[in-house]
């Protein structure tokens, strides 16, 4: 559903609206929170930053307005994860430098580099995603948003067992055209 | 291999359309875990507008996000403003309308909202409304008190003697990955500040300014600004533990809780000395004000109050108007003192977000680096209007190579629930070259054209 046919849908029916959205974005709004936090952060401590983020939009942001939801997701997801991280900083179980408690990303300082990250992740996953279902997923969850098997199996509906089973085969597959592009794993 | 790189490592280069991709490409939640957050998402929800209706005497009927807090805040606007001390409030708070668009939400909300208990003919018969207290006076006192103690705990503004050190090493037993990169020496400074010489007198600092029910021990209650434990900042004793030793625990186990105090902790006791994390202070400083309080939504015993702060981390770079912060104040047993903070406007974070998503709407300027980073460092705010919610931007922008490409005038909707350019002038300063695009737009072509 796109975004002004949700705004529609908040207007005649805001239950079925505010649904809606958080079917739509909360994967947006976790991977947001997962970026900002450099996928250290446990599930539950992101799934508390979806709930906040959520409620913030319900109660804060103007559906009725041209104003873009998702760019709102957005910020609010980084903002809370931001305040997460200012509260680990201190701890460095997520090694958060001392320069990195709370600021944003610094990607823009070298563009080449980030250029050049940027194309190697498409790449990666575009390779990825050559991969049969559900082993993108399991990749994904596991390499990018640090997930544990018995998490992913929650998600695919697998056995933790089956899931680290289906991962070893898939990395096997995946590794040398990773290699290739300079990636480990 | 050159330029070897970790695969978890390239989502930090992820952009917001590269994690949009990501995220509709793959389930992040079952649907029973979906439906379990929704379920507290709507309860939070829920919540908040029964503590509205409760405090206002006002039935909003319309569930529409943002609306219903204009309604709700325009009706309680126009009860205080025909009591006839609230005319500034009014100002301050509500009675502006920056644009069509803007003016056209506020006039939706204002026919959602029916006044039940108090009408303002009702209202008007109430004798003039007098402030009993000095109320900017307090909230300037408590304000300043608190983001005080928040610098001491949260961004190591307390003096210390940096050649009074005792050190102690941490390892996971568990893990040794993280062992080898986090775990290790934990070297705290003496602290040699007046005002503290425990961790105890730290908290008390804190709790001098919060609500009874808001005061915070070292693992209990959650401070005010981050919802999270002091026991993030705060340690406490740790005097069973020989300096220069070697501490081993398991974070799949049990641990002491001086354990935790040794690994991530800001502030430690030691043999009846207080000691603070040596860390690099370089990058944090105190946090200040940018603006004085502006007191609003007076009640017998609360009133609320706005004031836009810096926040005490250097590496936002140059702010000159930093971030709202929303204080509940309420009289607690006699005194005044903070129950809630929140953030409001971010004025140049929100500035930066409104004109990336303007930018990105337009397709003249798929070359543009729009990154939240640039944006700020690139753009000045140079001017803000509180009451509006309008911040006039200017700056150079540059393409995905780095080249200056446009220059760009707004004038920028940052408060919270409001992001967007409200109108913009930009001129090109190079040659659009229509095939430069960023990662982003290339990611929406594919997705667009495989829907």
């Amino acid at each position: 559903m796109k975004e002004k046919e949700i705004k529609q849908l908040i207007r005649s029916s805001p239950d079925d609206g505010y649904r809606q959205l958080f079917e739509q974005y909360h994967a947006y709004a976790l991977a947001v929170i997962y970026r900002t936090l450099s996928g250290k952060v446990s599930s539950k401590e992101a799934e508390d930053c979806v709930v906040d983020v959520f409620a913030d939009v319900i109660m804060h942001c103007d559906t009725s307005s041209d104003g873009n939801i998702q760019a709102y997701i957005g910020a609010a997801a980084r903002n809370r994860a931001i305040t997460l991280k200012r509260a680990k900083a201190a701890s460095e179980w997520y090694t958060v430098p001392e320069e990195a408690a709370g600021d944003v990303p610094d990607c823009g300082t070298d563009v080449e580099k980030a250029a050049e990250n940027s194309e190697t992740l498409r790449l990666v996953l575009a390779k990825i995603d050559e991969l049969d279902e559900p082993d993108p997923t399991i990749i994904i969850q596991k390499y990018f948003f640090g997930r544990s098997s018995a998490e992913i199996a929650d998600i695919v509906g697998m056995s933790p067992a089956a899931v680290r089973v289906r991962l070893s085969r898939a990395l096997k597959r995946l590794r040398t055209v990773l290699e290739e592009l300079g990636v480990t794993l | 291999m050159k330029n070897e790189k970790k695969l978890s490592e390239l989502i930090g280069s992820a952009d917001n359309e590269t994690l949009r991709k990501i995220a509709d490409s793959h389930p992040m939640l079952s649907e029973k875990r979906k439906d379990e957050l929704y379920e507290r998402i709507s309860a939070r929800t829920k919540q908040s507008e029964e503590y509205a209706e409760s405090v206002s005497g006002v039935e909003v009927r319309s569930s529409r996000g943002a609306s219903r807090f204009v309604g709700f805040a325009a009706a309680l606007a126009l009860i205080i403003g025909t009591l006839g001390g609230g005319g500034l409030l009014l100002k301050q708070r509500m009675g502006v309308t920056p644009s069509a668009e803007i003016e056209d939400s506020v006039d939706e909300a204002d026919e959602e909202v029916i006044i039940e208990e108090t009408t303002a003919e009702e209202a008007a018969e109430e004798p003039e409304y007098v402030p009993d207290y000095d109320y900017d006076s307090i909230a300037r006192d408590l304000t300043e008190r608190f983001i005080k103690a928040e610098s001491v705990i949260q961004c190591y503004q307390a003096e210390t003697d940096p050649n009074d050190t005792i050190t102690f090493y941490v390892w996971d037993d568990g893990d040794e990955e993280w062992s080898q990169n986090y775990g290790g020496e934990r070297r705290f400074r003496k602290v040699t500040d007046e005002r503290f010489s425990s961790c105890y007198d730290i908290l008390a600092y804190y709790n001098e300014t919060v609500a009874e029910s808001k005061k915070v021990g070292i693992r209990s209650g959650k401070e005010l600004n981050t919802q999270c434990s002091m026991s993030s900042w705060i340690g406490g004793d740790v005097s069973q533990y020989e300096p220069g030793s070697t501490v081993h625990f398991n974070r799949n186990e049990n641990y002491p809780d001086s354990v935790g105090a040794l690994i991530r902790a800001v502030y430690i006791d030691y043999n009846g000395e207080l000691y603070m994390r040596d860390f690099n202070t370089d990058e944090y400083m105190e946090e200040q004000f940018s603006s004085d309080p502006v007191c609003y939504d007076f009640t017998d015993n609360s009133f609320m109050v706005s004031r836009y702060m810096i926040p005490g981390y250097t590496s936002y770079g140059v702010m000159k108007y930093g971030e709202e912060k929303i204080y509940t104040i309420i009289l607690d047993n006699g005194e005044w003192k903070l129950a809630s903070m929140e953030t409001g406007a971010q004025v140049e974070y929100n500035a930066a977000i409104g004109v990336q998503s303007y930018l990105e709407s337009r397709e003249e300027y798929n070359d543009i680096n729009i990154d939240a980073s640039p944006l700020m460092r690139n753009m000045e705010v140079t001017s803000y209007d509180s009451e509006k919610g309008l911040a006039d931007v200017h700056g150079i922008l540059q393409d995905v190579n780095g080249t200056d490409a446009i220059e760009i005038t707004a004038t920028c909707l940052v408060s919270r629930g409001h992001l967007g350019v409200c109108s913009a002038e930009i001129t090109r300063l190079n040659v659009y070259d229509g095939t430069l695009k960023r990662q982003s737009v290339i990611y929406k072509e594919t997705r667009e054209a495989n829907e």
